[in-house]
């Protein structure tokens, strides 16, 4: 019905006639480069959102891989060993804070720790692949927050602001630095089989252009159109597609020659960008050029893959990749953490190392920071359940908790701060959230108090009035 | 106060005097306020310039930095408590009540040193003592001569003096605009006829530039038609107007526009993102419907009140306060400006700072919300004026409700919302009167918490508390009425401020005497009870807190008869005042105790985990009915006044937990005459209104006029639409700016007046090419590319909403047969045809693909979008299905009888609103060829690709 039939044509004259006749000869070209011009561009500013721009100084690292253990990974499980606790097993301790519930004795660990590395540094058997890159690793022992509950302190640590909404980190990044590849989104957040609490709050723009949202994809996915919002064309093929765009840019181009604005031509390159980004895209996603050391090494669980995926955008320029553990918060066991702890840091711990390793082999380590952590840490304290006898878990701790950094210009085997003897509170040299910001983005070449954005009258920063730089984990 | 110094015994008065010492003013002191948290940082130290002395670096380095961190907050701009006030030099020597609180070059003699060191019974800061190394500091700066850098005047009073010469706070006068003159290029043009013009030329000239000439009509009609309405026009429409003869064709094209239905949908959304517009709340926890049951009405109301052009500031005055001056139910949803921001969690103060912002940003272009924490860095709003504020807010409680006629509303609708509000009710009743009886049962607990206030974190913190746990809430409601009692001279309290000043350590030494003064006080100061009970040994801070309750005990126990009473429903018997006292105290409804009669969402945080969740849960079956319902049920939730007014106090740091002064509900000082009168109606909201919407406020007009410009002509007149502060730059044509605003007033506020005359000027109807004259358009592209003065129309990129409408209405599938309703979800199929005003606003889910087109963000009030292109943009039009499937549709429609160049011709009619040119054509028949000889199995036809072209282009997507 709607095919169309060409015998139905009038006779048309000649392109060469048409040029002549429409008097677009080379004049009009000339408009065209005449508008092209910087100053004319400079003025709308925001046209390229994602450009690439330098920030206040060289940054060791070019890029962010973080993983958000969603839920809170328990510090005295993982990087934070506390012998006291086997002393005081059973018993009260002698001081306790407050936290969302009950808790009562200490609980020591039911993991078993080991000294790793030249550093020595001791880590639990479940993150015992990750260890080996223990001499590639930073970590910071003495972080807090600022309550004990997950949708304030996922605030805080993905926006700097536990209530207001504020732009996440990786927006504050895009930002800055803009994308070394215009052909993927440069910030994005990959979660397996939907969203953690919060939603794309984790990774939103607030009072920033959209465009330096975070992209979410749902890693479970495997084909390209459902990772991608829009990335292909349903029905027609790419050649019948750059049809399509080849008479779009000849059109919008004759326009733009009449109709001045240097908007019109930034549209006219956006559509090239579209259409490389659907192929670029494609590539980035298939797995399938990988070796197959490489595959096994980073595992065959989604978060093998989308990891390894990581490691791909990270090649590809992507400025910062989230590797989100799953949707809700898969770490928050408030009992039996020995079964759930165990289980959900052998999904990442293979991958965590085949990452550091792969990295490292390709020469990307150096200017990769690589962050590990989760909205806070658990309670050394047992969980009491409703009827008030202990579960076999922890509660939620914000007063004292572990992050690791690695590459991107960190200095790896060392320590930074350390909680009390118990591991409930920071103790020695605290770190709070925004320390951490300011060290991210002191790694990335950015003064923290000068990477601003004017809104409602004040020049919003990611680190409000806050954040010292933690010089002593920094090569 | 409530002691007479006058009266007192000679050592009682020495005491008072050592206790007065140094700011610690007699009643004024709150018991132990929580440590500071150490992470406060806000003073930013000034370069150092290569004049500046050693003693200054010094100064800056490290001794201003310790003032401002543990001093400035209780004796700087806000506060001076005690009467000092440590925020610059020349305060220093006068001091406060208790004399200068420095003597230069003489640390050992300074009250400031005595009151770190803590040496006698004063001891600063109140929190926690100070490092003994800044301590040192201290003394080091004294001894060196307590130099304060002279250069430095007071920022406050320069930003005041500021303010009176800022271009935004003068009053608005009407400037003359006389004819241009005789030698005026323009002069005798149709440039010369409307004021908007001759400013505008005027200005042009001034630059060396000139105007553009008048676009074609189809242009001009596109251009109206779209910033109007938000619509294309049809291809005949067009036709019709560039054909008619009548010279009035354009006034009449702009007037009918103005009076269509689809004017209002379209400048509702440009309010909409002002107002923070969504139809669900933001996150909340999952024992609450997310949605919110309003929104829409509130969204209709704005649509109906643009299109019956509701004078601005009647629009203005019922969005704040429908609920005292409305005269139609109806009205009563404007309120959703003030309530559908965010939940955030539940958390009072930031709930409340959200209706700041949005009220002070949004009507009067002012950054009010950057005073929550210290006083504004560069407008003359002082903290103090942002709790005067809160203080009407606070001041208020929601209330959900239906304004829909019950008769409209089917029966069984009805009998099953009954059903649910009867089962919440009785919970509500249930729940509320436990939660009020265990507070009162512990109220000894409650008071001796008072000394460890620091263990009763706010509102953010959460915690799953049982019935058996003090709650953070009550805690500080009683903190708060202490604070209250202090202030007030309450005399069953006089004993407990003044023991609890006494520094546990020297209790025993200092507290008889004042325990002998206290028991020799008149009855009319101190509470008989007290005063007998003060006879048993008081040992301890404990035992004054003991004694406390065990007379509250006691009352509570004899009062109780009558409280049950009153609860089956009987009347008050007549009490002495003694007894009322304590009956107030201790079952009132003000009683620290007691949970107020208001909603679950206002009295979350008076309950226990498990009350909470269960009431949430049975609101939230309530609001489920109402949403879920094929009936439109049309809902509001509105402010009302409380009956118990809240007396806001200035929260240090903006922390709740750390209340300073208190200050009364008033309005901005920047915007008010000398005298400023606190409010006196009820929460002050109507004063607030009415204060806003005053013909000598300088900014709401101004503010108002300013958007309408910026929407009309693509950019704002000054380019912060809501902020009008010191920062902000002046508009770029200052008379034109007054000259409407002055316009909008005196034509009784109509929005739609001030819109005529934009569209009616001849500026408004330039050509997008600018000057005929070669070397002026050259000049003007050179010197002004952003086009500031205006010398062409600037093409303005269709929004996300425009776009989207525009697609629906050129294929002719739009419904526009109602206005108003339910929102729906527009991006999932099966497409809804409504226009996008219509669509669901998540604020939880937001589409990605609406922020990638800088839709504005529904979590914040949002001036003015941004304008970014990325590929994002670009993707949506060459894969989405939306796009897809409208590009079949018209296609279907399109080529079905004709022949192909006919089909083309239409094609380009319909989406662009002409013929395309023979080149376009051949174009388009070469395209067409190619796409047949591919043609694979595809639902994607030739045609409907080729209309996927014309979707995609610059000119479809741009208002030239």
């Amino acid at each position: 019905m709607n095919r169309f039939d060409p015998s139905r044509f009038f006779p048309v004259p000649n392109r060469r006639q048409w040029l002549q006749s429409a008097g677009l000869g080379v004049g009009a070209l000339a408009l065209g480069q005449l508008l092209c011009n910087d100053r004319l561009m400079a003025d709308d500013e925001p046209s390229h959102p994602l450009q690439a721009k330098p920030a206040h100084f060289p940054g060791r690292a070019k890029r962010v891989i973080q993983f958000f253990l969603n839920g809170g990974p328990s510090h005295v499980d993982t990087f934070d060993r506390k012998i006291a606790l086997e002393k005081y097993a059973g018993q009260v301790l002698p001081e306790t804070f407050a936290t969302e519930r009950k808790t009562g004795a200490a609980f020591p660990s039911p993991f078993k720790f080991q000294r790793y590395g030249e550093s020595g540094i001791e880590v639990s058997e479940i993150f015992e692949k990750t260890a080996a890159h223990i001499d590639d690793i930073a970590v910071i022992r003495s972080m807090y927050a600022a309550v004990p509950n997950h949708e304030p302190s996922l605030m805080l640590m993905n926006c700097g602001d536990s209530l207001q909404t504020r732009p996440s980190v990786g927006a504050w990044v895009l930002y800055g630095m803009g994308s070394e590849n215009e052909n993927l989104p440069g910030f994005i957040s990959l979660c397996p089989g939907g969203l953690p609490i919060k939603d794309s709050e984790n990774w939103q723009a607030a009072f920033l252009p959209g465009a330096y949202q975070g992209t979410y994809i749902d890693s479970n996915h495997e084909t390209l159109g459902k990772l991608i919002e829009n990335i292909e064309h349903p029905h027609i093929s790419q050649q019948a597609q750059r049809r399509q765009l080849d008479l779009l840019d000849q059109w919008n181009r004759r326009h733009a020659s009449v109709v001045a604005d240097p908007r019109l031509e930034a549209r006219i390159q956006t559509y090239e960008l579209a259409f490389r980004m659907q192929g670029e895209a494609r590539e980035a996603f298939d797995l399938s050029s990988e070796t197959e050391s490489t595959l096994a090494a980073y595992g065959t669980h989604v978060h093998g893959r989308q990891t390894l995926i990581a490691r791909r955008l990270a090649e590809r320029g992507v400025r910062y990749v989230q590797l989100w553990h799953g949707a809700g918060q898969p770490w928050d066991n408030h009992d039996n953490i020995e079964g759930q702890h165990r289980e959900l840091a052998s999904e990442i711990d293979q991958p965590i190392a085949a990452l550091l390793a792969d990295l490292k082999q390709r020469g990307m380590l150096e200017e990769t920071l690589v962050i590990w952590g989760g909205e806070f840490g658990r309670t050394p304290t047992v969980e009491l359940g409703g009827d008030g006898n202990p579960q076999q878990g922890r509660d939620h701790n914000h007063y004292g908790f572990s992050v690791w950094m690695a590459g991107g210009g960190i200095k790896g085997g060392t320590v930074h701060g350390s909680t009390d003897e118990f591991g409930f509170r920071a103790q020695e040299n605290p770190v709070s959230v925004h320390d951490l910001h300011a060290t991210i983005l002191h790694t990335l070449g950015f003064d923290h108090t000068r990477l601003t954005y004017r809104y409602a009258g004040r020049d919003f920063r990611l680190t409000d009035v806050h954040g010292n730089v933690l010089t002593s984990i920094l090569k | 106060m409530i002691l007479n110094v006058d009266m007192l015994p000679p050592p009682a008065v020495l005491l008072l005097g050592r206790i007065l010492l140094f700011g610690l003013g007699f009643l004024a002191i709150t018991g132990v306020e929580p440590a500071v948290s150490g992470q406060e940082n806000t003073f930013d130290n000034k370069s150092a310039a290569a004049d500046i002395t050693e003693d200054e670096v010094f100064f800056e380095a490290k001794i201003r930095p310790l003032l401002y961190r543990y001093c400035v907050d209780c004796h700087g701009p806000q506060e001076q408590s005690g009467g000092l006030r440590l925020d610059h030099g020349q305060f220093l020597s006068v001091g406060g009540v208790s004399g200068p609180a420095i003597v230069p070059h003489r640390p050992e003699t300074s009250l400031l040193i005595h009151a770190v060191r803590r040496s006698e019974s004063l001891a600063m800061p109140p929190d926690a003592a100070l490092d003994p190394s800044d301590v040192a500091l201290l003394e080091e700066w004294i001894r060196a001569g307590a130099n304060w850098p002279e250069s430095e005047a007071l920022p406050a009073s320069q930003i005041e003096q500021a303010a009176r010469e800022h271009w935004a706070f003068q009053p608005l006068k009407r400037p003359t605009v006389p004819d241009l003159p005789a030698d005026h290029a323009w002069r005798s043009t149709n440039w010369n006829e409307s004021p908007i013009d001759r400013l505008v030329v005027a200005r042009l000239t001034a630059e060396g530039l000139e105007p553009a000439p008048r676009a074609d009509a189809r242009t001009l009609l596109r251009r109206a038609s779209y910033i109007i309405t938000g619509l294309p026009p049809t291809n005949d429409e067009v036709e019709r107007f560039a054909n008619d003869p009548d010279p009035n064709a354009y006034t009449k094209r702009i007037d009918e526009l103005l009076a269509s239905p689809h004017f209002g949908e379209h400048w509702a959304r440009h309010w909409l993102d002002l107002a923070r517009y969504s139809d669900t709340k933001g996150y909340v926890y999952g024992r609450e419907e997310r949605f919110w049951t309003h929104a829409w009405t509130y969204r209709d109301w704005v649509i109906d009140a643009l299109n019956r052009d509701l004078p601005y500031d009647q629009f203005v005055r019922l969005q704040l306060v429908a609920d005292q001056v409305a005269s139609e139910p109806s009205d009563l949803a404007a309120m959703g400006f003030l309530t559908l921001g965010r939940r955030f969690l539940g958390v009072k103060p930031d709930i409340i700072d959200d209706r700041i912002d949005v009220v002070t940003r949004g009507l009067l272009g002012l950054t009010v919300g950057c005073a929550r924490c210290h006083d504004h860095k560069y407008d003359a709003i002082p903290t103090a004026d942002y709790y005067s504020l809160y203080g009407v807010m606070a001041s208020c409680q929601e209330i959900e409700k239906s304004i829909t006629p019950s008769q409209e509303l089917p029966p069984d609708y009805l009998a099953e919302l009954q059903r649910r509000v009867q089962a919440y009710e009785e919970q509500h009743r249930k729940l509320c009167a436990e939660a009020a009886e265990r507070a009162r049962q512990r109220i000894h607990d409650y008071l001796s918490a008072q000394l460890e206030l620091e263990k009763y974190p706010g509102e953010l913190f959460g915690q799953l508390f049982k019935p058996t746990d003090l709650l953070p809430w009550v805690v500080h409601r009683w903190a708060d009425h202490l604070r209250q009692s202090a202030k007030s001279g309450d005399r069953f309290f006089a004993a407990w401020h003044q023991l609890l000043q006494i520094p546990e350590s020297q209790f025993a030494s200092e507290s008889p005497r004042l325990i002998e003064m206290l028991r020799m006080a008149p009855s009319t100061q101190v509470h008989p009870d007290i005063a007998a009970a003060l006879a048993q040994p008081i040992n301890s801070r404990a035992d004054v807190i003991a004694l406390h309750a065990t007379v509250l005990q006691e009352k509570l126990v004899a009062l109780q008869p009558y409280f049950a009473s009153i609860a089956s429903g009987g009347d008050l018997p007549n009490l002495s005042d003694d007894e009322s006292y304590f009956y107030e105290l201790l079952y009132g409804t003000n009683s620290p105790c007691s949970v107020p009669n208001e909603p679950i969402v206002e009295i979350e945080y008076f309950l226990d985990f498990a009350s909470c969740e269960a009431l949430w849960k049975l609101q939230s079956e309530i609001e489920r009915w109402t949403l879920q319902a094929e009936v439109l049920d049309r809902r509001v939730r509105i402010l009302a006044d409380r009956a118990t007014l809240v007396d806001p106090q200035i929260f240090r740091r903006g922390n709740p937990q750390r209340k300073g002064d208190f200050v009364p509900r008033q309005f901005l000082a920047v915007l008010s005459d000398s005298v400023r009168e606190p409010f006196q109606q009820g929460s002050g909201r109507q004063e607030l209104a009415a204060a806003i919407i005053d013909r000598n406020n300088p900014l709401t007009s101004r503010v108002m006029t300013n958007r309408l410009w910026g929407h009309v002509f693509g950019r704002p007149l000054v380019e912060t639409p809501s902020d009008f502060g010191l920062r902000a730059e002046p508009p770029s044509h200052p008379e034109l700016l007054d000259y409407l605003a002055v316009e909008l007033i005196e034509n009784d506020w109509s929005i739609k007046s001030i819109l005529r005359q934009m569209l009616l000027s001849q500026t408004f109807q330039q050509s997008v090419t600018g000057s005929a004259n070669v070397d002026l358009r050259a000049r003007a592209e050179a010197n002004d590319p952003s086009n500031r003065w205006l010398w062409r129309f600037r093409p303005q990129r269709l929004s996300i909403e425009q776009l989207r409408d525009s697609v629906l209405a050129t294929n002719g599938t739009l419904d526009t047969s109602r206005v108003g309703g339910k929102a729906t979800d527009m991006w999932v199929e099966p497409f809804s045809r409504r226009r996008s005003i219509y669509g669901l606003v998540d604020r939880q889910f937001l589409p990605s693909l609406l922020r990638g087109f800088d839709f504005a963000n529904p979590d914040l009030h949002v001036p003015r979008r941004s304008e970014t292109m990325v590929a994002q943009q670009c993707l949506f039009f060459l894969n989405h299905a939306f796009v897809l499937e409208q590009a079949k549709a018209i296609t279907t429609e399109s080529s079905a009888q004709l022949d192909g160049a006919a089909a083309i011709r239409k094609l380009f009619r319909q989406i662009l609103q002409r013929e395309p040119s023979e080149l376009e054509l051949l174009e388009a028949v070469e395209f067409l060829d190619a796409a047949m000889e591919d043609q694979q199995e595809t639902t994607m036809s030739p045609f409907a690709q080729l209309a996927q072209v014309l979707y995609s282009s610059n000119e479809f997507q741009f208002i030239e």
